[in-house]
């Protein structure tokens, strides 16, 4: 062991609590880049592959690949797994079905073996099942049609002619990666002899992957146009391969601000400490320059006591930050699994990079964070081993004069405090700014997430149990079906339409009003038959952010009538407030004037122009066992066909686990963040005491009193403890809210002061304080005095 | 032949009126033990750091054979005085981390060099160390910490030592077994010796005596005289 590794080891050694507790700091900072690095990579991961698995794994498309190259494609090495499937051709849909497609009016067919239609549209499979003959079929269900088309015969004219398909199941039709399967069937002789197939695959390594792929499409002779080849972009964005470079940035901005402020809390933790070793060793230094050490080895000495310091915090952070990793996510996977969300399951991920980074990035703030004490160390000059005036601060005349404070002490030690505290201007600055920033960093944060995260716990449904749109749909017939199920207590539907009337009536905010097109049984069982104005309240956050009710249209004096033109005026029978779920899913979001199907078609009548035609219907049920939620909404899936049922309980418990999965996250973060801010202000505070024995000494040779010299250092602390308080909640508040407005703006948050994280850093700073006092009380009521004397 | 010359060295600190140091001259020869003598503030200490290149001069040059030390940069500087310079200090300023043995081959192992088994072992033989060896600074006494100077002084065969006040601190007894390691230093191994003091007893043992007033030597020995 070299001489510089063996003074910078003793030195440690010599001073094992500080050292501990410089480790114990580190490794906090240690354990939330780690936890960062890794949490974040397997979060990716862990979204990524439940994302993939929608897709059968399947990363890409190749479409058009000539069928005799397809299997050479398949093979190559860098393909992981894939599937094929026979491409059979475009075709339109004979107008009278009265089915479109609205992506596209020649939509194209695909032929699969069980293999591919498991894989591929099984996951997606809203209603049904998947094909088992060529003559049945899977289509997707965003498709315009008036009626479900489960179980009925679709006609496909094809370029062989038309062919008729049993309908026997839908699949989900907004996912971005089936749009190369939208129309499926099964495999057929005729499919197994089409000249082209499409690939769909997935590559052993992820990067590069677009490139990887292009040539895997050049070499099997399709040209790598973006239409030739669909990417799972849903999944490749998670992991930051998708093809939304504003989604990269904002993903790699994220991961670089979050890594920014834990570097600057690491950092000022790591400078505090490494800078108070310094200024109480620049005799040794002198001493060492005197006897021949070159600035260089000086330097050495700096930055490998801050190595030797990191290592073995980097040690307990990994441990720690691994086991806490696995920790959370075995509490948050039995919680995803509580709420039924079978696709969510989060895995450690042990990527080297996240791993190796972690200490790249922590030995590089150390590094960074020694360097300016270093330099210093390296400055001392070779003199300061004898001169105590190269050693001692050097004092202006303004620091010599009595201050303010120091005139109003009434007691000696008291007046001592203030002197110490204005002429020990060099390490209270050093200390009064890493305290501040540390405050910023906690208050700032800490609020801007709580507010963030209070937010998404605010409700703002109607409280209907069940609930689902089917666009492009007109029918209302269904409802019956739906009524009569077991666990349906009640169901209604509604259409909407806009009517403009001929004059505002008063208290009315504009002249357009919703009209709620419900049917008979509805129209008779919530409305007895009456045209009802119905009254919906809305929600508003005020600028204090308080959450404020009002009502759409004036609670008292509501209009007799409503003139729509000249020739026609409708009644209001009544006004009533949607003040049960069932109501406030019937007024929408507005509210509106609620009428009969048939009263509908009679005003519609003529008014293409000041009216719009009903163009969705929305199916809303209430439950009456709300544990068989799940059972109930297949049923209504299946019953409507629909490509999205709303069901408020599992979309609770959904919700609330990625609320909680994002409190745990963000709360660990904050806590980990806290802690090293935390370890900062007691490793400054402990490490000044203990740099001070030997002046605290002399005070107590010269008849001071232990109780005294505690009430020194208190009064010296508590005032630097107070300035960086005040500094810290005022600039901490100010990023808060700087945060805040940044995204405002998208989720409807309003400034709050922090005022209860300012309240938690004061009682923090307090416990440091009173723990501080009896410490420093403790230690010089015990020290050696002669001992502490003679090293000065 | 003169291995150190001082010529016309200036030392004025900010704020002071007078210069710590004013126009000296010296020159000393290869195995010679000169003793400055002063009275406190006089200027000796400043004297023997500039001579150590341990502090730079306001004006003038120190040469040490040929080369001029204040011409060197920090790290050229640092190197010429782990390998040239021998510094004793009245207050030892041992390394408190390191042991006896540590503490000794300190300049040599920041230099890179180690030390030979045996010369190590008849350093610490003629030092009265050999079983302190693995002691801490703090398990000494007085005299033994500056025997353990005197070992670091000598350990890398430096063109010169420099004791500044090296028995200050010291009993009498102790003081004279001090000075009589320091003479065998410079009798038995023909080592070049400045010893600062301001005890008559101990300025009596040199071959030569300076005298600094007032940052003004006489006795330097410039003009060929001893």
């Amino acid at each position: 062991m070299g001489i510089i590794n063996r003074i910078t080891k003793r030195t440690l050694q010599g001073e094992m609590s500080r050292t501990l507790l410089t480790i114990f700091s580190m490794a906090i900072a240690a354990t939330l880049v780690v936890a960062t690095l890794v949490g974040f990579t397997s979060g990716q991961d862990s979204l990524y592959h439940a994302e993939l698995k929608k897709t059968g794994g399947m990363q890409f498309v190749i479409r058009d690949v000539p069928r005799q190259k397809a299997a050479k494609l398949r093979q190559n090495a860098a393909v992981e797994k894939s599937l094929v499937f026979a491409n059979l051709g475009r075709f339109t849909l004979p107008k009278a079905q009265g089915v479109t497609d609205p992506t596209t009016k020649t939509p194209e067919l695909v032929a699969m073996d069980q293999t591919a239609l498991t894989q591929l549209a099984k996951p997606l499979l809203v209603s049904g099942r998947v094909p088992r003959n060529h003559t049945e079929l899977i289509v997707p269900t965003d498709l315009a049609t008036k009626k479900s088309l489960l179980g009925r015969s679709l006609t496909l004219q094809t370029a062989h002619g038309e062919q008729r398909f049993t309908v026997v199941g839908t699949m989900y039709g907004y996912q971005q990666f089936a749009r190369a399967y939208r129309w499926i069937t099964a495999n057929s002789t005729r499919s197994a002899a089409t000249p082209t197939v499409h690939v769909a695959g997935s590559l052993t390594y992820i990067k590069r992957l677009r490139s990887q792929v292009a040539a895997l499409a050049d070499q099997a002779g399709v040209r790598p146009r973006q239409t030739n080849i669909i990417y799972n972009e849903n999944a490749l964005t998670i992991i930051g391969a998708g093809a939304d470079l504003i989604n990269k940035a904002a993903l790699t901005g994220f991961l670089a601000l979050v890594l920014t402020v834990i570097g600057l809390a690491a950092g000022i933790m790591i400078y505090t400490s490494i800078n108070l070793g310094v200024w109480a060793r620049i005799r040794r230094y002198g001493l060492l320059r005197s006897l021949g050490a070159t600035p260089q080895q000086i330097r050495q000495l700096v930055y490998r006591e801050g190595i030797a310091l990191i290592l073995p915090a980097l040690a307990i952070g990994y441990l720690a930050a691994l086991t806490g990793l696995a920790g959370v996510m075995a509490f948050l996977n039995r919680r995803f699994a509580t709420a039924g969300m079978t696709d969510m399951h989060l895995v450690l991920s042990l990527h080297p990079w996240p791993l190796l980074g972690s200490a790249l990035f922590m030995l590089l703030i150390t590094f960074l964070a020694s360097a300016r004490p270093a330099a210093r160390a390296a400055r001392v000059a070779p003199l300061a081993a004898v001169r105590d005036n190269l050693t001692a601060p050097h004092l202006r005349a303004r620091q010599l004069r009595p201050s303010v404070w120091q005139r109003l002490m009434p007691t000696p030690w008291g007046q001592l405090a203030a002197k110490n505290y204005r002429r020990n201007s060099g390490t209270r600055w050093t200390m009064i700014t890493a305290l501040t920033v540390s405050i910023v960093i906690f208050i700032g944060f800490t609020s801007f997430i709580r507010t963030a995260l209070q937010s998404t716990t605010i409700t703002y449904g109607t409280g209907i149990d069940v609930s689902t749109t089917l666009v492009n749909r007109t029918d209302t017939a269904p409802l019956q079906q739906l009524a009569t199920l077991k666990n349906v207590k009640e169901a209604a539907a509604v259409q909407v339409s806009t009517i403009q009337l001929a004059q505002r009536p008063q208290g009315f905010s504009d002249i357009y009003l919703n009209l709620l097109v419900v049917p008979p049984a509805v129209f008779a069982r919530y409305f007895d038959n009456q045209m009802t104005l119905l009254n919906r309240a809305v929600t508003t956050v005020s600028a204090s952010g308080q959450h404020q009710e009002s009502w759409v249209f004036p609670q008292t004096d509501p209009p007799s009538s409503l003139i729509i033109d000249r020739h026609t005026t409708l009644p209001v029978a009544q006004m009533i407030k949607a003040n049960t779920p069932m109501l406030r899913a019937i007024a929408s979001d507005r509210g509106g004037l609620v009428i009969s199907q048939a009263q509908y078609a009679r005003l519609r009548k003529g008014r293409s122009k000041t009216m719009t035609p009903v163009s969705e219907t929305v199916f809303m049920l209430r439950l009456r066992d709300l544990k068989k939620h799940r059972s109930t909404a297949a049923q209504v899936q299946e019953i409507l066909s629909a490509p999205y049922i709303y069901d408020r309980i599992a979309e609770n418990q959904t919700n609330d686990s990625f609320i909680l999965a994002a409190q745990v996250i963000v709360y660990s973060f904050l806590a980990l963040l806290s802690l090293v801010s935390l370890a900062n202000i007691i490793d400054h505070i402990f490490a000044n005491l203990l740099q001070r024995r030997g002046e605290l000494a002399m005070l107590q040779s010269i008849g001071t009193t232990p109780a005294q010299v505690t009430r020194m250092l208190g009064l010296e602390h508590g005032r630097l403890l107070l300035i960086s308080l005040f500094w810290g909640s005022v600039l901490g508040a100010a990023l808060s809210y700087a945060l805040q407005r940044q995204i405002g703006s998208i989720y409807e948050l309003t400034f709050v002061p922090p005022w209860s994280e300012i309240a938690a850093v004061a009682l923090v700073l307090l416990t440091v304080w009173l723990v501080f006092a009896g410490v420093s009380y403790r230690l010089v009521r015990k020290q050696n005095i002669d001992h502490w004397l003679r090293l000065t | 032949m003169a291995i150190l010359t001082a010529q016309e060295l200036t030392k004025q600190y900010s704020g002071e009126e007078q210069p710590a140091l004013n126009h000296a001259n010296l020159a000393i020869e290869a195995g010679e033990f000169v003793a400055i003598v002063g009275p406190s503030g006089s200027g000796k200490s400043t004297l023997l750091h500039l001579l150590g290149g341990v502090d730079k001069p306001t004006s003038g040059t120190v040469h040490l054979y040929d080369t001029n030390v204040f011409e060197l940069n920090e790290t050229q500087l640092a190197i010429f005085r782990r390998r040239q310079v021998g510094l004793i200090y009245q207050f030892y300023n041992l390394l408190p981390v390191l042991t006896v043995q540590e503490n000794i081959t300190l300049p040599a192992d920041l230099d890179g060099r180690k030390v030979p088994a045996d010369e190590l072992a008849e350093l610490l033989e003629i030092l009265g160390l050999t079983d302190k060896v693995q002691s801490l600074p703090s398990e000494l006494s007085g005299g033994q910490q500056q025997r353990v100077a005197i070992g670091r002084a000598l350990v890398n065969h430096p063109a010169i030592v420099l004791a500044d006040e090296p028995t200050g601190n010291l009993d009498k007894r102790n003081s004279q077994e001090i000075m009589d390691l320091l003479r065998a230093a410079n009798t038995k191994r023909g080592q070049t010796l400045v010893v600062i003091t301001h005890d008559p007893e101990i300025a009596a043992q040199a071959d030569r005596v300076m005298t600094i007033t007032d940052g003004r030597l006489t006795g330097g020995g410039d003009d060929g005289h001893h």
